[in-house]
C-alpha cells in the first residue's frame, strides 16, 4: 500500500485512541436516543430545589429525601445555602425538655396553650430582619426533613400554633435538630 | 454498586437525560444544543478535566463576589454568557467593570485573570452533571474553598479534586472496555497488514481492507464483526478517527491566559474545528444526521417531505460523511449484501432453509441499480426542495426569496439581485432594514414570472412531480407553522443533497470501475460469489 501524498498520516495508537472516543460518543448518543427502560427515577438537584422552594407541593419528595442519607445531606447543604436564617444544633441540654432554643439569628420558644387543649405555640424571634419575607421554617430531626409554614412576621416575631403530635415538638426538644427559615 | 461492563449505565443516562430536559421557568431549555453536545463530547473524550479548570475559575469569581452557589442552578433564564454575566454583575461586590459582561475579571491577590463566559455557557451541562455526581453539599465545600483561593495553584488543586471525583464516577458508570476491545481488533488487523510502525492514513482503510477484515472476523460466532454492516460502520468510524487524530485539535490546549476577548474568538474556532473533525459536524455545529431527523414525518406537522424508507437510506449514506466517495464500492456492497445477510439471520432464526433465501436475490446489475437509487434519492431531495420553494412562492411568503436564490442559476441570481438594487435605488429616504427586505421580497414575488421565468417553470415542474402532503394546496390554517416547516425543510434538503451527489457524480472510484473491465456488473458478480460463499461458511450452508 502506498500513501497518497495529500493524505496526512498518524501513529496507529493515536488513531486507535481517537476511535475509542468516537465509539464512546456514538454509544452515549444512541443510548440516550433509545427507549428508556422503566427504571426508578433518582432524585436530582432539581427535585431538591423544588422541595426547598415549594415544600407544600413536594411533600412526597421531602419524604424521599428523608429516606436517603446521601440526598438528605445534599438537601441540608442546599437549605443552609438558601436559608435566610439558620439555627444549628444546640449544645446538649441538661434536661430532655427545653422551652427555648436560642441562636445567633433567631430564637425558638415553645409554649403550651393556656387552655390545656394540647395545642402549642411555636414563637420565632428573629434578631435582625432582612428584606426577604420568611415563608417556611424547615427542621431536620433524626435525618428527616419537615417544614411548617410561617405566619406573617411582626416586629421580628412570628407565631405558629401546632398540635401536640406535631413533629416539630420532638425536633424542638432534640438539641441535635437543625432549623432553617427561608 | 454494580460496575458497568459495557457502555453508559442507566444511572448516567438518566442523569444526562434529566440535565438535557431541564427547562427554565418559561419552558425554554436551560442548556443550549451546543452545551448538550459538548457534555457528550467531553465525556466521550474523557476531556472533562480540561473543562473543569475554567469552570473552577468561574466558580471562584462567583464565590469571591458572594454569589450563592445554588443561584447558578436555579437561574430563571437559559444559561448563556449574557445571563451568567448578569448573574455575576447583580451580585458583584466590586465596582462594575467597563469590560463586556461576557468576560468576567477576577484576581487572586497579585494575579488577575479573565473568565470567558461564552466558554462557561458552552459547558453549562457539564457543570450540572458535576453537581449531580458529587452533590450540592460537596460542590459547595469546593465552592467555599474556591472563595478563598489565593492563586492559580489553589484553583488547580480544587479542579483536580473535582476531576478525580468525576473520574471515579465515570469509571463505574461509563465502561469503555467493549469499545477498547473492538479498537484492539481493528488495530491488530492494521498491524498485521501494514506493520506496527506504519504511519496510518485514511487511504489505508480501503474497500478491500474492509471486506478482508469481515472475512477474517465473521467466522467467529462470538465476534462483534459477524455482520458486514458492523464492520463497515466501525471502519468508517476508524477513518473519521484518523482524520481527527491527524488534525490533532482535540489535544490543543486552551490556556486560561488566552481567555481574553481575542482568546474568545480563538476558542470558538477551536471548538468548531474540533467538533467538525471529531464528530463530523457541520460548520454551524449541528450534525447533518440530526438535520435529517428534523424533516422526518414524525417531526413535521403540516407537511411531509422524505418518507421513512428514504430517510433510512439517506441516513445510511450520510454515515459515511466525507469518506463516502472513496468507499463507494463498500457502500454498494453494503446496500446490496447487507440486506441479504439480515434475511439469512432471520431465516436462521425461523429455522428456514437459508439456501433458498440466497437464491436469485442479487441480480448482476445490482450495483448499477444501487447507484441509480442514490441518484434518485439525490434527485428527490432536490425536487422536494424545489417543490417546497414553489409552494412558498404561491403563498407569497418572503421566505421564497431565500429559498429560491440557491436554486437559481447565475443569470437568474443576477436578475434577482438587480431587483434588489432597483428597489434600493428608488428609495427616497432612510428605511428600516427589515422594511427594505420586505419591499425587495414583495417586488421579487410580483416580478418573478418576468425576472426568472425558467426558474419558476423548474419549480412548478418539481411541484407537479413531487406530490407530498402540504406541497399541494395552500393551508387554510396554521400558515405560520406551514411556512416555517417549508423554509426550514428547504434549507435541510439543500444541505443533504450535495453529499449524495458527491457519491455518484464524477466519483473516480466509479469511473475507474466503469471504464474498463471489470465493469460494475463484473464487480458485482465477483462480489456476489465472494459474499455468498462466505455466507455459506458463516451460516453452515453448502451449495
Amino acid at each position: 500500500m502506498t500513501h497518497h501524498s495529500d493524505e496526512p498520516t498518524i501513529g496507529l495508537d493515536d488513531a486507535t485512541a481517537h476511535f475509542v472516543t468516537l465509539e464512546t460518543y456514538h454509544q452515549l448518543d444512541t443510548s440516550l436516543a433509545a427507549h428508556q427502560p422503566d427504571t426508578v427515577r433518582q432524585l436530582t438537584f432539581g427535585d431538591l430545589l423544588a422541595a426547598a422552594t415549594a415544600p407544600d407541593t413536594h411533600a412526597e419528595t421531602i419524604a424521599k429525601i428523608g429516606s436517603n442519607a446521601k440526598q438528605a445531606s445534599r438537601f441540608a447543604a442546599l437549605l443552609r445555602s438558601m436559608a435566610i436564617y439558620t439555627q444549628p444544633s444546640q449544645a446538649a441540654a441538661a434536661s430532655a425538655q427545653m422551652d427555648k432554643r436560642t441562636g445567633e439569628q433567631f430564637d425558638l420558644e415553645l409554649k403550651a396553650s393556656s387552655r390545656h387543649d394540647g395545642a402549642h405555640f411555636l414563637i420565632i424571634r428573629i434578631h435582625k430582619l432582612t428584606e426577604t419575607t420568611p415563608q417556611h421554617l424547615y427542621y431536620c430531626h433524626n435525618n428527616n426533613y419537615n417544614f411548617i409554614s410561617l405566619s406573617s412576621v411582626h416586629n421580628g416575631i412570628s407565631q405558629v400554633m401546632v398540635g401536640e403530635d406535631n413533629l416539630v415538638i420532638d425536633a424542638f426538644n432534640d438539641p441535635a435538630a437543625e432549623f432553617f427559615i427561608k | 454498586m454494580t460496575v458497568q461492563d459495557d457502555g453508559p449505565s442507566h444511572e448516567l443516562l438518566d442523569l444526562i437525560r434529566t440535565i438535557f430536559d431541564n427547562t427554565v421557568a418559561d419552558g425554554r431549555p436551560r442548556h443550549s444544543d451546543q452545551a448538550r453536545q459538548n457534555l457528550l463530547k467531553v465525556l466521550a473524550g474523557h476531556s472533562y478535566a480540561k473543562v473543569i479548570f475554567p469552570l473552577c475559575h468561574f466558580l471562584s469569581v462567583s464565590a469571591q463576589n458572594g454569589v450563592a452557589l445554588y443561584h447558578w442552578f436555579a437561574m430563571s433564564q437559559p444559561v448563556t454568557a449574557r445571563s451568567l454575566g448578569q448573574g455575576l454583575k447583580s451580585a458583584a461586590s466590586t465596582p462594575a467593570s467597563a469590560r463586556p459582561q461576557t468576560i468576567a475579571e477576577a484576581s487572586h491577590r497579585s494575579q488577575t485573570f479573565d473568565v470567558n463566559l461564552f466558554h462557561i455557557a458552552k459547558h453549562s451541562a457539564l457543570l450540572d452533571l458535576i453537581l449531580e455526581i458529587i452533590g450540592y453539599d460537596q460542590l459547595e465545600a469546593f465552592y467555599n474553598r474556591l472563595a478563598k483561593a489565593k492563586n492559580r495553584q489553589d484553583v488547580t488543586a480544587i479542579s483536580n479534586e473535582i476531576s478525580r471525583e468525576i473520574y471515579h464516577f465515570l469509571r463505574n458508570h461509563m465502561a469503555t472496555a467493549s469499545s477498547e476491545k473492538k479498537a484492539r481488533s481493528l488495530r491488530d488487523f492494521l498491524v498485521e497488514r501494514y506493520g506496527a510502525d506504519h504511519p496510518i492514513s485514511v487511504n489505508d482503510i480501503d474497500n478491500e481492507l474492509i471486506v478482508d477484515f469481515w472475512i477474517q472476523f465473521s467466522l467467529d460466532a462470538d465476534s462483534k464483526f459477524r455482520l458486514y454492516t458492523n464492520c463497515v460502520q466501525n471502519w468508517v468510524r476508524f477513518r473519521h478517527a484518523i482524520r481527527a487524530a491527524t488534525r490533532n485539535q482535540f489535544q490543543q490546549e486552551t490556556s486560561l491566559d488566552a481567555l481574553s476577548e481575542q482568546g474568545q474568538a480563538a476558542l470558538d474556532q477551536i471548538d468548531q474545528q474540533t467538533a467538525k473533525t471529531m464528530f463530523d459536524d457541520a460548520s454551524d455545529d449541528v450534525p447533518i444526521g440530526s438535520q435529517l431527523g428534523k424533516i422526518s414525518s414524525a417531526e413535521l406537522q403540516t407537511i411531509k417531505l422524505v418518507t421513512a424508507t428514504e430517510q433510512d437510506h439517506i441516513a445510511q449514506l450520510l454515515d459515511f460523511g466525507d469518506d463516502g466517495p472513496a468507499l463507494i464500492v463498500t457502500i454498494l456492497r453494503l446496500v446490496t449484501f447487507g440486506p441479504v445477510q439480515a434475511r439469512l439471520i432471520e431465516a436462521l432464526r425461523q429455522k428456514k432453509n437459508q439456501l433458498n433465501t440466497m437464491d436469485g436475490i442479487v441480480d448482476t446489475s445490482a450495483y448499477d441499480v444501487a447507484i441509480g437509487q442514490i441518484k434518485q434519492l439525490h434527485d428527490t431531495l432536490e425536487g422536494l426542495a424545489k417543490a417546497a420553494t414553489f409552494s412558498l412562492y404561491l403563498a407569497r411568503s418572503p421566505a421564497f426569496v431565500y429559498a429560491a436564490l440557491p436554486l437559481a442559476d447565475v443569470t437568474e441570481q443576477k436578475a434577482m439581485r438587480d431587483v434588489g438594487v432597483d428597489v434600493r435605488s428608488r428609495l427616497t429616504g432612510p428605511v428600516d432594514e427589515q422594511e427594505l427586505v420586505a419591499q425587495i421580497s414583495a417586488t421579487l414575488l410580483d416580478t418573478a414570472p418576468d425576472v426568472m421565468p425558467l426558474l419558476l417553470h423548474r419549480l412548478q415542474q418539481a411541484k407537479k412531480k413531487f406530490r407530498r402532503k402540504g406541497l399541494g394546496k395552500l393551508p387554510t390554517e396554521d400558515v405560520e407553522t406551514w411556512t416555517a416547516e417549508l423554509a426550514n425543510g428547504i434549507e435541510i434538503l439543500s444541505r443533504l443533497a450535495p453529499p449524495l451527489n458527491r457519491l455518484v457524480s464524477n466519483n473516480p472510484a466509479i469511473t475507474t470501475a466503469q471504464s474498463g473491465t471489470p465493469s460494475l456488473q463484473s464487480r458485482c458478480i465477483a462480489d456476489r460469489d465472494l459474499f455468498f460463499d462466505h455466507f455459506r461458511q458463516i451460516y453452515g450452508q453448502t451449495s
